[in-house]
């Protein structure tokens, strides 16, 4: 089955790719990914997201993987004049890991490192479309760091209206 | 009797420093004027709506030297043209912003538009709004349905989609329809070049490249320069003018 790299831009020869995104979803789920789902953006949704990205959505849908309260994003969102894409993976409304896969930018790769993507472990989002804990900035790569924020949160909002992330909320109740 | 210092009374201005100033200061004036407006212009393209406006002049698309390519391919489907014009790929009147690299093929399969390209697949509803993309294995060569299922043939095999494009699975030796591109009639490629030339220079493009100079070849940014450079000579014979002291009235008169 091959289902994968819905978001992420089209990759040329100048893109630096850290991590396939198939590899990335297939290891979020110990190799075993299920079926992808359709999270499709209705006008709340897309109100939202507009919020936190600061632009709408490009797409009218959102392809992503879940299972048992847990869900796999790829998303795409620019630093300053090209995509970067990244991989969330959202344990019951917390971001249990986040990575660069494909950079594209001429600056600010450092975000790809583990100092700085571990910060976002566990990061809720608050009532306010933040996140829960303050992300530590690095000189030089002011956009790319933004970028990864306004991913991080975009995911977070995306599980929160996904079927997992309806699991999430009955659970918690 | 004693000789007056004219260190201490100071001299008054040249007549010609006093005239030159006046003709670099008329000459600087007015390329400031074209500098600022530009370029206060240029800081603003996205809330002047810069850079979504274009200018239609065929002569200034010529001075730029741009002109239209040929129609590199284009399809038909459900009455409707898939045109792609260099790296620009339209449907119908509506160019499709999304789409990146050559076009491979397209078909409509329960109301969702598929654009294959070498670089991808693209999903379109029925009002041309970008639904989502897949990224198969290997580059795409042809799209095309099998039993009304979209089928997708790359250097790497041959996938065919399900009911909602999320999971494309292999394929062995599927029974497939694939898509043939057409040729646009002569007119056809006009409509399409105008269409083109209509959309490539904006206004953001325009101001941005006179306010630099580029407008006007090589030589433009040596010009903008000397601009500058008058204007430098301008403040200062400016403050000489200001600090020296004017000529004593004539005690003759």
């Amino acid at each position: 089955m091959v289902s994968t790299s819905v978001f992420a831009g089209a990759n040329s020869l100048s893109d630096t790719v850290y991590e396939d995104p198939d590899g990335f979803v297939a290891a979020a789920f110990a190799g075993s990914p299920p079926a992808p789902k359709a999270l499709w953006i209705d006008a709340e949704l897309r109100a939202a997201l507009h919020s936190v990205l600061g632009h709408p959505p490009t797409g009218l849908r959102m392809r992503y993987w879940g299972q048992d309260g847990r869900t796999v994003w790829v998303l795409d969102e620019i630093g300053k004049h090209r995509p970067i894409t990244s991989g969330v993976v959202i344990d019951h409304g917390a971001i249990e890991d986040i990575r660069v896969l494909v950079f594209r930018e001429s600056r600010g790769w450092e975000i790809r490192h583990a100092f700085f993507t571990r910060q976002f472990r566990d990061a809720r989002l608050t009532s306010t479309g933040q996140l829960t804990q303050p992300i530590d900035g690095i000189t030089g790569a002011t956009l790319s760091v933004r970028a990864m924020q306004r991913i991080a949160k975009a995911a977070l909002l995306l599980h929160e209206r996904s079927d997992e992330g309806s699991l999430t909320l009955a659970n918690s109740r | 009797m004693a000789v007056p210092d004219p260190r201490q009374e100071g001299r008054p201005p040249r007549p010609a420093v006093r005239a030159g100033h006046r003709l670099l200061g008329l000459i600087g004036v007015a390329f400031l004027i074209v500098l600022v407006i530009t370029g206060v212009a240029a800081q603003h393209p996205g809330a002047l709506g810069l850079d979504q406006r274009y200018l239609q002049s065929r002569s200034l698309l010529a001075w730029y030297g741009i002109s239209a390519p040929d129609v590199a391919v284009m399809y038909v489907d459900q009455n409707t043209d898939y045109v792609q014009l260099g790296e620009r790929t339209y449907r119908g009147q509506r160019r499709l912003h999304e789409v990146e690299g050559g076009l491979r093929g397209v078909t409509t399969i329960a109301g969702v538009n598929l654009v294959a390209t070498d670089r991808g697949v693209w999903l379109y509803d029925a009002k041309a709004r970008f639904i989502d993309r897949f990224d198969p294995p290997g580059a795409p060569l042809r799209l095309g349905t099998s039993d009304h299922a979209a089928l997708l043939e790359t250097d790497q095999g041959t996938f065919l989609a399900d009911a909602d494009f999320l999971n494309w699975s292999a394929a062995d030796a599927p029974r497939a329809n694939w898509v043939k591109a057409s040729q646009p009639t002569e007119e056809q490629r006009r409509t399409f070049q105008t269409r083109y030339l209509d959309e490539v220079l904006t206004w953001e493009r325009l101001l941005l490249d006179l306010h630099s100079g580029r407008l006007f070849g090589w030589l433009g940014p040596y010009v903008v320069d000397a601009t500058a450079l008058v204007l430098l000579i301008v403040a200062i014979t400016g403050l000489i003018l200001a600090v020296r002291p004017r000529r004593a009235p004539d005690s003759d008169q």
